[in-house]
């Protein structure tokens, strides 16, 4: 995707991928309530064929290999799948969505039911990179938080930044499709050390 | 098992920690025979990388056996004897397909702090902080290595460790330091530092056809080994560039290799200058070799860098730089590149690498074998340990 100069000046700190979402964010927030959404867009270039990431992306049960805050997802009816996320002091949320508009090893969206407590509003966009670089990923997401406690414990679960949250998932399902496995140091050894010295970081 | 690990500067210490697991797929378990303290790993001690976390395990030069293979790792077996890179690439990612090893885009799981300090990640290395990945390194008695299946070479049982353990890092990083400046007959190679790197930067120029390398530092017994490699020596001192150019007939060097890096040891005022800057933490890397080098290149010619750089260096004589038309080639070691070649060389006996050790320890005196090699850098130049 390459932007003309009018996108530039219009836009002058968008990607493509911000592109993209903007326009898409606009048609979600007709259905939307009245929490401001949180939003974000990241990209990602992935050393895969096109049809090969799309056929993994395309599966939802795949999402907690890759997505942090993901811990389950199942499918429960033709294309509708239930989303639970990893507790935050033993609660966790969930909702349901279904994908849609779907344009076979190009781009699909998925969208909360109605009746979701939380909604979500989500896009992606494949595309093979020129000159053998693989497959350029363009991912938007849109979330409106439930209101109340369940919204508290929304931005715990997500932190407050879901574009950096995006952008490392991206990375992790990169990583996977590319490697077979997402690097990681969490079990490995390290030195004795008191309990009040194990917080101090050298910088 | 035993572990050499950092807890501050100047606070390294062995301690009891347990031994690794497989954690991923592809990772295997070594049983470390050797390891070697790097001159980077002064970096570590003398703190001037920003996140190392209390107990970070050092170290990534080292080889030995491998004792555990997890099930995605088909091409090692349980008893093969493996020299392992200092930095860890997956094999598949855009990068290492290119054969940028070093730049791999997914063996750093830090690769968000990374980004944010560098624009874009490089990739994870064993024993050298959390920007490069948090990965617990090889001065130990095992250690665990990701992508174990592309990583680590097989090498022959009848070559002793000494004459292998460098093709982790020292040896391809003076190699690729000088097959980074095209050598063509009848060039002249000046290389500036003469320690472990710069040592291998002096064999590797003759190995790739040098007419002839010129070694430059300021410790007499560094310069002592550097001329035993062939190399004419020269002092470090402020007149460095005129010498320079009296012993190449006026023409300058054809190429300049960097192997000092940041925290240079000068000895002239603007050395003084770079420390205390440093000292006080004014953000930038001391450095006083890069810019005579630039000053020193001939026209058009290259100035190769293997050594580390962490931040940003002032009075970069980019003028010079550009007036002169030079190349700038630098990073981190592609090792997984050279390993296979530089072992042939080793087995044809066309160098011997183990040249360069002067002192050799036990792992568990690893605490003396920092002091010392921090403190005495003429005559102690590489320290292996062994556990």
């Amino acid at each position: 995707m390459t932007r003309t100069v009018e996108e530039t000046i219009h836009a002058p700190n968008a990607g493509t991928g911000r592109k993209a979402m903007t326009r898409i964010f606009r048609a979600s927030r007709k259905n939307a309530s009245m929490q401001a959404p949180t939003q974000a867009c990241s990209a990602v270039t992935i050393n895969k064929p096109v049809s090969e990431v799309y056929d993994f992306l395309h599966d939802f049960q795949n999402i907690p290999k890759y997505v942090r805050n993901i811990q389950s997802v199942e499918l429960f009816g033709p294309a509708k799948y239930r989303w639970i996320t990893r507790p935050v002091e033993g609660k966790s949320l969930e909702w349901s969505c279904e994908i849609i508009q779907e344009q076979p090893n190009h781009s699909f969206e998925w969208q909360s039911l109605p009746e979701s407590e939380t909604q979500l509003f989500g896009y992606v966009s494949l595309n093979e990179a020129r000159g053998h670089r693989g497959t350029e990923v363009n991912m938007a997401l849109e979330y409106i938080p439930p209101s109340g406690n369940a919204g508290k414990l929304f931005v715990q679960i997500f932190g407050p930044d879901s574009e950096q949250q995006l952008s490392g998932d991206l990375k992790r399902l990169k990583a996977l499709l590319e490697t077979g496995e997402i690097a990681t140091i969490e079990g490995q050894p390290s030195g004795q050390i008191s309990r009040n010295r194990s917080t101090e970081e050298h910088s | 098992m035993k572990a050499v690990c950092w807890h501050g500067k100047h606070k390294i210490q062995v301690d009891s920690v347990p031994e690794p697991k497989i954690l991923n797929p592809r990772d295997a378990v070594v049983k470390v025979s050797s390891t070697a303290i790097c001159s980077s790993d002064l970096h570590l001690y003398d703190g001037v990388v920003p996140t190392m976390h209390h107990g970070d395990v050092l170290g990534h030069e080292f080889m030995g056996e491998v004792v555990e293979v997890g099930n995605a790792v088909r091409n090692l077996q349980v008893g093969d004897r493996v020299v392992v890179p200092y930095s860890i690439a997956c094999g598949n990612c855009h990068f290492c397909e290119k054969q940028l090893w070093s730049l791999c885009d997914n063996s750093n799981p830090n690769a968000e702090i990374a980004e944010q300090t560098y624009g874009f990640a490089s990739a994870g290395v064993f024993g050298y902080s959390h920007l490069f990945g948090g990965y617990a390194g090889g001065q130990a008695e095992f250690v665990r290595v990701p992508y174990a299946d592309v990583g680590p070479l097989k090498v022959p049982v009848d070559i002793p460790d000494e004459q292998l353990l460098f093709l982790s890092d020292i040896f391809p990083s003076g190699y690729m330091a000088a097959d980074q400046c095209d050598i063509t007959p009848g060039d002249v190679v000046a290389v500036w530092g003469c320690g472990p790197v710069g040592q291998f930067a002096v064999r590797s120029g003759f190995l790739l056809g040098a007419d002839r390398v010129i070694a430059i530092d300021h410790e007499i017994e560094r310069l002592r080994m550097a001329e035993k490699s062939g190399a004419e020596t020269i002092i470090w001192d402020d007149a460095m560039i005129d010498k320079l150019r009296d012993l190449t007939n006026g023409r300058g060097p054809d190429a300049c290799i960097d192997a000092v890096g940041m925290e240079s040891h000068g000895t002239s005022l603007n050395a003084k200058y770079e420390r205390i800057k440093m000292a006080l933490k004014k953000g930038a890397d001391s450095c006083l070799a890069l810019p005579q080098a630039i000053q020193a290149c001939r026209k058009g010619g290259i100035i190769s860098i293997p050594a580390v750089y962490a931040g940003v260096i002032d009075q970069f004589p980019i003028g010079a730089a550009f007036q002169k038309g030079l190349t700038l080639k630098m990073g981190q070691t592609h090792v997984h590149k050279y390993m296979r070649l530089l072992l042939e060389k080793v087995q044809n006996g066309e160098i011997d690498p183990s040249f360069v050790i002067t002192h050799r320890f036990k792992l568990s005196e690893a605490p003396e074998a920092y002091k010392l090699l921090h403190k005495n850098s003429d005559e102690c130049i590489k320290v292996i340990l062994k556990p």
